[in-house]
């Protein structure tokens, strides 16, 4: 009850109070003075063994330290990852430089096409051809240790192609002699030298110059000898590749499945001991080859299959690609169970 | 309040035998029904001792305890589809109820005291809710005009215009049964 004098502007009544004081004084109940009571005790005792847990003292310092922590540890990853992310691209880019090295003269509009990045993984099995057979080409072509860039073999086959007369006084890669035990390095034999000349000279120049009935047989078989066929649709990649220029990224290839034949074995995995016996053994119950083929497969009827394949790359660098359509066909009837090399892409 | 914050289960008997009387006649005058008053009452405690880590000293305890009472109270009405609070302008709406007849020639005894307060409690009942409310927070929990405001969250002149019709009220009823 209200004891204290109301301030003077407050309505108050003493006399209604005073009366109110006498209406009773009704009041909770005992069972629920001790309900209220006893919530009011068993909260008050739970809250100090709150207070003083521990865990319950600690968790917001140790909650932030997580967060902290978790924080750095991702950031940190992720800069590292970034940094060696980074460090691979400019890697790969760096090992791309001088491939993609601009050149000299015509340049192509393949020459533009990026060099992926699968540059890396393709230019792997490029790598293993230099080490074997391509590096000492290199070398004695260039004069300097110098890898030969992609474009600039690429130019000196465009070179070719544009230009017969000047490629034909300096071939773009001429044959030269390896030491290495290479089956692809070994000198041409002396009756090619006069095929030779026709080196640099196109494709269709060749065809001209060559019998027609057999050219056309041949190139109506051509398609129909699969990788064949389809190498003789790209002269112009064929022959910066005959240059013993191992390919780019060459995305493009792998990115068309119909540009890739069927899965052959590497060159270096190439056996040349008794099986070479039985795919000859085998090649002399086959059919007589076709005219040109016959010709050609004439001058390398003693020869092993190695000399066949060379002769076929010899041909190839010349841009007679026609000519080793066809000289690898006839390999193909003379020794089917000799794998092929595959040509990198 | 702050010795119950600490944990001092002692500081809350203090309290609630402080206020237990007073917030229950409140409650109870408010409702009219002691089984409702009951629960109210115990709601009202029940959330004062698990809002006791909100507790800030604000105001005087008493206007805190009966801003909750006030607020459990509303919410009750609204949940029985009641109307509690009615407008100031109800004010001048429907007259008290006629008084008993006066006992004219009767002595002031303890009798007739107790014939007046129960038409006091009468009076009281017959007052709009807002009116009615002002007047016990002012007799059974002590507030002043701002303190009936604050717990009631009005304007310092309506609660003081609403307790000035309270008293005028039940004066006029205490009058006219004289």
């Amino acid at each position: 009850m209200n004891t204290l004098a109301p301030p003077p502007d407050e309505p108050q009544d003493e006399r209604l109070s005073r009366l109110y004081r006498e209406t009773g004084a009704p009041e909770p109940g005992a069972d629920l003075d001790a309900a209220i009571l006893a919530a009011a005790h068993r909260e008050a005792h739970a809250r100090p063994r709150l207070a003083g847990s521990p865990l319950r003292r600690w968790r917001v310092p140790v909650s932030i330290a997580a967060v902290v922590v978790i924080s750095a540890s991702l950031v940190t990853l992720m800069v590292e990852e970034g940094g060696d992310r980074l460090n691979e691209q400019q890697r790969a880019l760096r090992e791309s430089m001088p491939r993609a090295a601009p050149a000299p003269a015509s340049p192509q509009p393949d020459q533009s096409a990026p060099a992926g990045p699968a540059a890396g993984a393709v230019a792997e099995p490029a790598a293993r051809l230099d080490d074997t057979r391509l590096a000492p080409k290199r070398k004695d072509a260039s004069g300097t240790a110098r890898p030969p860039s992609e474009h600039e073999r690429a130019a000196a086959a465009q070179g070719a192609a544009r230009y017969p007369s000047k490629i034909e006084q300096a071939p773009a890669v001429p044959p030269t002699p390896s030491t290495a035990p290479q089956p692809f390095a070994a000198p041409p034999p002396a009756s090619e030298a006069a095929r030779g000349e026709t080196a640099g000279r196109p494709a269709q120049q060749q065809d001209a110059t060559a019998p027609a009935a057999p050219d056309v047989v041949l190139r109506d078989r051509a398609p129909s000898d699969g990788p064949v066929g389809r190498l003789q649709s790209a002269p112009r990649r064929d022959l910066a590749e005959d240059s013993g220029a191992p390919l780019p990224a060459a995305p493009r290839a792998r990115s068309s499945p119909g540009a890739r034949g069927v899965d052959e074995p590497s060159l270096s995995r190439a056996p040349a001991g008794a099986a070479t016996e039985v795919a000859a053994a085998k090649a002399a119950a086959r059919p007589a080859p076709s005219p040109r083929g016959a010709a050609l497969a004439r001058e390398l009827v003693d020869q092993p299959p190695e000399k066949w394949l060379e002769r076929v790359e010899q041909l190839r660098r010349e841009d007679r690609n026609t000519d080793a359509d066809e000289l690898l066909a006839e390999f193909r009837k003379r020794f089917p169970d000799y794998p092929v090399p595959t040509r990198p892409r | 309040m702050l010795g119950y914050c600490d944990g001092d289960a002692g500081a809350f008997d203090v309290l609630y035998r402080r206020h237990r009387g007073g917030l229950y006649r409140y409650i109870l005058r408010l409702c009219a029904n002691a089984g409702v008053a009951d629960e109210l009452f115990q709601d009202v405690w029940t959330n004062l001792i698990r809002a006791r880590r909100q507790y800030r000293v604000t105001a005087k305890f008493t206007t805190y305890l009966y801003r909750l009472a006030h607020n459990r109270v509303v919410d009750h009405f609204r949940a029985q589809g009641s109307r509690m609070m009615l407008s100031l302008d109800d004010d001048d709406g429907p007259a008290l109820p006629d008084p008993p007849a006066p006992a004219r020639d009767q002595p002031e005894t303890a009798y007739a005291i107790q014939q007046q307060a129960a038409r006091l409690l009468d009076a009281l009942a017959a007052l709009p809710a807002e009116q009615r409310e002002a007047f016990l927070l002012q007799q059974e929990g002590g507030l002043s005009v701002e303190e009936i405001a604050d717990a009631t969250g009005v304007s310092r002149e309506t609660a003081k215009s609403r307790l000035r019709y309270a008293v005028a009220k039940l004066r006029q009823g205490m009058n006219e049964w004289q």
